[in-house]
C-alpha cells in the first residue's frame, strides 16, 4: 500500500497531497446502472487488470491562509508504480453536489465468495463535479479503506459547503486544471482579447516569478505562450490579403442647440478647408436645405487658400461614427431623453450635409442617453458586411448615475466580404466606438479619470439572444462559452470619443499667447508647447486613465469655449475659460487591426455651440482570415506544441534548451550610441518549449537599465534554433548613473525554461563615460576630458574652472568664422553621425576634425543640435528650479540680471556664455525680433527645465528674452 | 495514513566537484562520463522512503558551481531546509571553497538548515588531496553531517540523502512541509514566510 501511495505522490504536483487510496472496479461497459444488484460475471472480471481502478483522495491547499479543496481522482491500475497523466480517467472536484453513495453488493457466485472471504463487494456511486460528466459505477472489496475514503470525502465535502470565514476561496479547483485537461484547449481564434492584455507585452503578461522558482505559475505561462504563439502564427501562415476600412469620428458637443448650420466640412464634406483664422459670424443654416456651400460666404472672408490634398472627397468613409454632447440641457436631470426629436433633427442635419452623397449612407445604429448621442452611418454597399451591431450606455452625471455625463458606446463586427460566392465566410474583427462626456471643470482631473475607469467598467454590451454561438460576444463563436456581457475593450479596435472635458495646466494668459503666435506662424511647433502641460496627455503618460489609447498629433486650436457675447478676447475664446482641447478622438488597437490616422481636425467655423466640432479620419488595415483555413491551422499548431504545457516535472529531462553562448561580450558602449549582440537558443530537447527572462529576486528587473532583451520571451520547437538580441544603451538616466560609479558593466540574465531548468547568461561591457548626463559642478571640476579621469580625481572645490570646456568649446566653434548661423537650432534636421564625431571629441578632448566652411550647413546644426543635448542633459538644470517662480516674474532687464545673482557661480558663467552667443545669432539674423523669440521657444525649456512645476512657460520664455534679444 | 514530507535541497560546491554527477546518480541511478558544466540552476526530484509509514521527497537545486555566478546563488538556497556541499577528495582547493560555501550559508540561510559536507569521486582515492580525517574533522568542529561518496560507483549516494531525510524534522504536519511547494503547481503570491515559520518542529541544532 505504502509502495502504491508513493507512486501516486509522484505523480501529483508538490501542492497536492494523498489523503486516500481505495483499489476498485470498474464494472464492465454493458452493465446497466439501473440495475445496481446485477452481479459479476465471474472471478476473470476482478482479475483482469483492465477493470482495476483506484481511487485517490488529493487534497490542496494555496497556503496556510485559504481552506482546503479536495477532488477524487480514479486512476487506472498499473502493475508497478509509475503513473503518469494519462493513467487519470476521472477527477471529481468534491463540492456542489458532489456525493459518493454505497451499497452491499449480495455474492450470487458461488466461485466469488469462495475466493474471497471479505464482507464482499461493495458498490459505490459517484455523482456531481464538473459540469458534463456521467456517475461513475465502482465496486470494492476494501471496505476499511472505502471507509477512511468516505470519511475523507465527507470532511472535504464539508469544508467546501462551509468554508471557514477567515479563510476565503482563493482557488476554486483551477488546481485541477493540469490533471483534468490533458492539455489545456486550443485559444478561441476570433474572439478578441482584452485590448489591455493583448497591448501589453506578452513577458509581462506571465506570472511573477522570479530566480529559485519559488513563485511563478509555470504551467499558466506555458498556456499563455503558446496561445500567444498559435494566435500569432495563424495570422502569419492563413493571411489571404489584407481589408481596409476607412472610418471618419466626429465628436461634437452641441450646448443643447439644434442643428443651425451645415455640418459638410466637419463630415470631410467641404472641398475647401478652412484656415483657423478670424472666426466668421454664425449663419443660421437650416439643417433640411442643401444649399451648395452654405457657409462659403461666411468662411471665404477668413479663408486663405485653400490647402489641397485633402483626402475627404477622393475615398468617401465606409463607416462615420458621431458623438454627440449636450444634446438635450432641459432634460439634464433626467435620466433618459424623453423624445427622439433632437436626435432625428441632427440626424437629418448629418445626411443633408452629406449632401448628394447623403443617399450612399444608412443609419447602422444610434444610442442616446440624455444628452450623449452616437450615430454610426454605414455606406449602403457595405451594410452586408456589418453584423452584431449591439449598443449601451451608462451614465455617471449626477450621483454617478444620471445621463448629464456618461457614455454611449456601439459594438459591431465586421467582416471582409469573401471575393467569391461559394468562398468560406472570412473571420471578423470586432470594432468599438465610445461616445463619453466627462466631468467639468479645470480642476475635476481625478473626477475625469475616474469617470473613465467606471465608463469602462459600466459599458457593457449584452448578448441576450440565447441562441449559443451567432448571438455571442466573440465574432464567429462556435467553440468560445457564451459570456452574458462583454465590455468595450474586448474587442480588435477600441475609438473612444468625446467631450473628455481634459484642460491646460498653464496659466490662462499663457494658452492665449500661445494661441494667438500659433496663428500667425509655426501653428504646429507652438501648439506643440503646449502639450506637456495638457491634462489628457499627462493622464495617459502617468497612466492614471487612457493609458492604452493612442492619439493622433493635434494641429488644430482648442475647441473651447467660445462665447458669442461681450466677454471673449481676440480669437473669440471665452474670457472666463481657459481654452482647452476638450474634445478628443482617442483610439486603440491590438495587432489584429492597424489603425492609420489620416486627419484629426477642428472647426471653428461650426459656430453654434460654446464647443467646436473635432473630427478624426481612419484607415483601419484587417488581416483576411478565412475562418475555416486559420482554425485548421490553429489545430495543427496546436497538435505541433504537444508536450509543450504538460505540468508534470518528471517530464523536464525531455525540455531542453541550449544557449549557444552564455558569456556574451558587448564590447565599449558610450552615451547615444546602441551595440547590440544575438545570442542563438537551440531546442536540443524532444519536446516544444518556452523560454521567458525573470528577475534575480521579486524586486527587480529582469535586465539592467543599459540592456534591453528582445524576445522576452519565446516558443522555440524541437531543433529550432532562435535567437535573442541584446542591445545595450545607455541613456541619460543609466549615463547620470554610471558616470559616477564603476565602469565595468556586467550582469546575468536568467533564462527560465518554462518547466524545466535556468540558464544563466553573463553580459559584460565597458562603460566609455561622457561628458553628457553630469552636475553642472562636476563638469567644472574636471581635470581634463572626461574619459582621462582616473577614479576620485575631481579637482578641488576651490580649484573649480569657470564654466565646462566642453560647452564652451560648443560656443567657440559656432562663434568661429566662416559658420553659417542661419538655421542653427530651428532646423530639426541633424545629422547623427556628425553629432556622434562631435561628442566623441568632447569626451575624448580630441580636436574637432571639421574645419569651416562657409557654405556647409550640416555641422553648424550638429553642433547646435549637441549644445540643446548637453544642456539638457544636466542633471540639474542651469536655472535652479528653485527659482523659475522668480525669473517669470520679473519685469525689466534690470531685475533680470539682478537674479543672475542668485544663480550658482559656474551656472552664471554658462549663463552669459550661452545667452551672448545666442544673442549673436539673433542679431545676425534678418529679423532679430522674430529669431530671438523663436531661439527663446528652443532654448527656455532647457535652461529652465521642469514641468512639474506649473511656471508659465511663456514666462520662462521672456525671462531668456531680456538677455538675447 | 502513511505521511509525505516534501524539503527543498540546494547543492553547492566549486565548479567540476561532481554536484549534477551527484544528483544524476541519486535521482536517475546514472553516470556520465563527459558532462557540460552546468550554467544555471537545474530543477529535480527525487523520494526517499524512510518506513512504511515515512516517504521524504527532495526538490534538489542542483546550481552553477562558476565563481561568476556565485552572486546567484542565493536566490537558489533561499528557503533551503537543507544543502548538500561538495568537494572533490583529489584537490584541497575545493575543500577550502566548500568552507566558504558553508561559511555563506551559516551566515545567510535558514538558521535550521540541515548541512551536509560530502567528498566525491572517492573512486579515485588514489589521487586524494584531501584526507578522511581532516574533512572529518571540520564536519565536527561545525557540527555537519559528512560523508565521502563516488557518483561514478554509486557508493555512499544514496545512503547521504537517506541520513539527510532522517536528519530533517519530520514533525510538521504534512501540508505545512512543501518547503519549495508551487514550482510546478504554484501560483504567484505563495508566502514562503508563512510556511517555514508554521514548522514548530524544526529545531535549531543540526548537531
Amino acid at each position: 500500500m505504502a509502495a502504491l501511495e508513493n507512486s501516486i505522490r509522484a505523480l501529483l504536483r508538490p501542492s497536492d497531497e494523498v489523503k486516500a487510496v481505495l483499489e476498485a472496479l470498474a464494472l464492465p461497459a454493458a452493465t446497466d446502472p439501473a440495475a445496481p444488484d446485477q452481479p459479476l460475471d465471474s472471478p476473470s472480471q476482478i482479475d483482469d487488470r483492465r477493470n482495476k481502478r483506484i481511487l485517490v483522495v488529493v487534497s490542496h491547499s494555496e497556503s496556510l491562509d485559504t481552506h482546503e479543496e479536495g477532488s477524487v481522482f480514479v486512476l487506472k491500475a498499473k502493475p508497478a508504480g509509475a503513473f503518469d497523466q494519462a493513467d487519470i480517467l476521472r477527477v471529481f472536484p468534491i463540492f456542489g453536489d458532489f456525493s459518493v453513495a454505497v451499497a452491499q453488493v449480495p455474492p450470487v457466485s458461488s466461485e466469488l465468495s469462495a475466493a474471497q472471504s471479505s464482507p464482499g463487494l461493495l458498490m459505490l456511486t459517484i455523482t456531481g463535479g464538473l459540469e458534463s460528466q456521467k456517475l461513475l459505477i465502482l465496486r470494492t472489496l476494501h471496505a476499511e479503506s472505502l471507509r477512511v475514503l468516505l470519511a475523507e470525502c465527507k470532511r472535504l465535502k464539508d469544508l467546501a459547503d462551509a468554508p471557514p470565514e477567515a479563510a476565503p476561496s482563493l482557488t476554486t479547483f483551477s488546481w485541477l486544471a493540469p490533471y483534468t485537461a490533458r492539455r489545456a484547449p486550443l485559444p478561441a481564434l476570433f474572439t478578441p482579447e482584452d485590448l489591455r492584455t493583448a497591448r501589453t507585452p506578452l513577458h509581462a503578461r506571465l506570472s511573477a516569478a522570479f530566480a529559485g522558482g519559488d513563485a511563478g505559475d509555470d504551467f499558466a505561462d506555458a498556456v499563455r505562450i503558446r496561445d500567444h504563439w498559435i494566435r500569432a502564427r495563424v495570422r502569419e501562415s492563413c493571411k489571404a490579403g489584407a481589408a481596409k476600412l476607412r472610418i471618419r469620428t466626429g465628436t461634437f458637443n452641441v450646448n443643447g442647440n439644434l442643428p443651425s448650420q451645415d455640418l459638410a466640412s466637419w463630415l470631410g464634406r467641404s472641398s475647401q478647408r478652412v484656415r483657423e483664422t478670424v472666426l466668421p459670424p454664425l449663419k443660421e443654416v437650416s439643417p433640411f436645405s442643401v444649399p451648395e456651400d452654405p457657409f462659403e460666404s461666411a468662411a471665404e472672408k477668413a479663408a486663405l487658400p485653400a490647402e489641397t490634398g485633402t483626402p475627404a472627397d477622393d475615398a468617401a468613409p465606409d463607416l462615420i461614427v458621431l458623438g454627440f454632447q449636450e444634446l438635450d440641457l432641459s432634460a439634464e436631470a433626467l435620466l433618459y431623453a424623453s423624445s427622439t426629436a433632437r436626435s432625428d433633427a441632427w440626424a437629418e442635419a448629418v445626411f443633408a450635409a452629406l449632401g448628394e452623397r447623403g443617399g450612399e449612407y444608412e443609419m447602422l445604429a444610434s444610442k442616446q442617453l440624455v444628452g450623449m448621442l452616437m450615430l454610426v452611418l454605414v455606406k449602403t454597399t457595405m451594410r452586408a458586411a456589418f453584423t452584431d451591431v449591439r449598443t449601451c450606455a451608462a451614465g455617471t452625471g449626477i450621483m454617478g448615475l444620471m445621463g448629464n455625463k456618461g457614455g454611449t458606446a456601439v459594438r459591431l463586427v465586421f467582416t471582409p466580404p469573401t471575393e467569391k460566392a461559394d468562398a468560406q465566410p472570412n473571420a471578423g474583427t470586432v470594432l468599438t466606438f465610445v461616445n463619453a462626456h466627462l466631468a467639468a471643470f479645470d480642476e475635476m482631473v481625478e473626477r475625469r479619470n475616474a469617470d473613465f475607469h467606471e465608463l469602462v467598467r459600466r459599458l457593457r454590451f449584452t448578448f441576450s439572444d440565447a441562441g449559443a454561438g451567432a448571438g455571442a460576444p466573440p465574432a464567429k463563436g462556435q467553440t468560445v462559452p457564451v459570456a452574458v456581457t462583454c465590455g468595450v475593450f474586448e474587442s480588435d479596435a477600441v475609438f473612444w470619443m468625446g467631450d473628455l472635458n481634459y484642460r491646460i495646466d498653464v496659466p490662462d494668459a499663457d494658452v492665449r499667447v500661445v494661441l494667438v503666435e500659433a496663428l500667425a506662424d509655426e501653428r504646429e511647433t507652438r501648439l506643440e508647447a503646449l502639450m506637456p502641460y495638457d491634462q489628457l496627455k499627462t493622464v495617459m503618460r502617468a497612466g492614471k486613465a487612457f493609458d492604452m489609447f493612442d492619439e493622433g498629433r493635434i494641429t488644430h486650436l482648442p475647441t473651447y469655449r467660445f462665447n458669442a457675447g461681450l466677454l471673449q478676447d481676440d480669437l473669440g475664446y471665452d474670457l472666463k475659460r481657459r481654452p482647452a482641447w476638450t474634445d478628443r478622438v482617442l483610439y486603440a488597437a491590438s495587432d489584429a487591426a492597424r489603425i492609420e490616422q489620416l486627419s484629426y481636425e477642428g472647426y471653428p467655423q461650426i459656430t453654434m455651440s460654446d464647443h467646436r466640432p473635432v473630427s478624426a479620419e481612419f484607415v483601419v488595415e484587417m488581416d483576411v482570415l478565412e475562418c475555416a483555413a486559420a482554425e485548421a491551422a490553429a489545430r495543427r499548431l496546436y497538435a505541433q506544441l504537444r508536450g509543450l504545457e504538460d505540468a508534470h516535472e518528471d517530464t523536464n529531462a525531455r525540455i531542453n534548451l541550449k544557449i549557444m553562448d552564455p558569456a556574451v561580450g558587448m564590447g565599449s558602449i558610450s552615451y547615444g550610441k546602441s551595440a547590440s549582440r544575438r545570442v542563438g537558443i537551440k531546442n536540443v530537447g524532444k519536446v516544444p518549449c518556452a523560454y521567458r527572462l525573470v528577475p534575480v529576486d521579486g524586486e527587480g528587473a529582469a535586465h539592467p537599465d543599459w540592456l534591453k532583451v528582445e524576445p522576452m520571451t519565446a516558443l522555440i520547437l524541437p531543433d529550432e534554433l532562435a535567437y535573442m538580441t541584446l542591445t545595450a544603451s545607455i541613456d541619460n538616466s543609466a549615463a547620470a548613473r554610471l558616470n559616477v560609479g564603476p565602469k565595468e558593466l556586467e550582469c546575468t540574465l536568467i533564462l527560465h525554461t518554462v518547466m524545466g531548468k535556468d540558464h544563466f547568461i553573463a553580459v559584460t561591457a565597458e562603460y566609455m563615460p561622457t561628458c553628457f548626463a553630469n552636475s553642472l559642478t562636476r563638469l567644472t571640476r574636471l581635470p581634463g576630458p572626461i574619459r582621462e579621469l582616473g577614479s576620485g580625481d575631481l579637482l578641488a572645490e576651490d580649484r573649480a574652472i569657470n564654466a565646462p570646456r566642453e560647452i564652451m568649446r560648443l560656443v567657440n566653434w559656432l562663434m568661429g568664422p566662416d559658420i553659417l548661423l542661419h538655421n542653427v537650432f530651428v532646423s530639426d534636421e541633424a545629422d547623427e553621425a556628425i553629432i556622434d564625431t562631435i561628442r566623441e571629441c568632447l569626451d575624448s578632448g580630441a580636436d574637432f576634425p571639421f574645419s569651416p566652411d562657409a557654405k556647409d550647413e550640416s555641422r553648424p546644426i550638429a553642433f547646435g543640435e549637441t549644445l540643446l543635448c548637453l544642456l539638457g542633459s544636466l542633471t540639474e538644470p542651469i536655472v535652479p528650479s528653485a527659482l523659475h517662480a522668480r525669473c517669470v516674474e520679473v519685469t525689466s532687464r534690470d531685475e533680470a540680471f539682478e537674479m543672475l545673482d542668485e544663480f550658482p557661480p559656474a551656472a552664471v558663467n554658462v549663463w552669459i556664455s550661452v545667452t551672448a552667443f545666442l544673442h549673436f545669432v539673433c542679431q545676425s539674423a534678418a529679423n532679430p525680433e522674430a529669431k530671438a523669440k523663436r531661439i527663446a521657444g528652443v532654448f527656455a525649456p532647457v535652461l529652465l527645465q521642469g514641468t512639474a512645476n506649473a511656471v508659465s512657460p511663456v514666462g520662462r520664455r521672456n525671462f531668456l528674452l531680456y538677455f538675447i534679444s | 495514513m502513511s505521511k509525505q514530507f516534501q524539503f527543498k535541497l540546494v547543492l553547492l560546491g566549486e565548479s567540476a566537484v561532481g554536484k549534477s554527477s551527484l544528483v544524476l546518480r541519486f535521482v536517475k541511478d546514472q553516470f556520465d562520463d563527459y558532462r557540460e558544466s552546468t550554467i544555471g540552476a537545474a530543477f529535480l526530484t527525487q523520494t526517499v522512503t524512510l518506513d512504511d509509514q515515512t516517504t521524504v521527497k527532495f526538490e534538489i537545486w542542483d546550481t552553477a558551481g562558476q565563481e561568476r555566478y556565485k552572486s546567484l546563488a542565493p536566490m537558489y538556497y533561499r528557503n533551503a531546509n537543507c544543502a548538500v556541499v561538495l568537494y572533490d577528495i583529489t584537490s584541497s582547493a575545493t575543500l577550502e571553497k566548500a568552507r566558504t560555501w558553508i561559511r555563506e550559508l551559516q551566515r545567510q540561510a535558514d538558521p535550521s538548515i540541515v548541512i551536509a559536507l560530502c567528498g566525491n569521486k572517492s573512486d579515485l582515492a588514489a589521487r586524494r588531496q584531501v584526507s578522511e580525517e581532516e574533512a572529518k574533522k571540520y564536519a565536527e568542529e561545525e557540527g555537519l553531517m559528512w560523508a565521502e561518496t563516488s557518483a561514478k560507483s554509486g557508493e555512499g549516494v544514496s545512503e547521504i540523502f537517506t541520513a539527510i531525510a532522517k536528519k530533517l524534522p519530520l514533525t510538521a504536519p504534512p501540508t505545512s512541509s512543501r518547503a519549495g511547494a508551487g514550482r510546478a503547481a504554484g501560483r504567484a503570491g505563495v508566502d514562503l514566510n508563512k510556511q517555514a515559520s508554521a514548522q514548530p518542529g524544526q529545531d535549531a541544532c543540526n548537531c
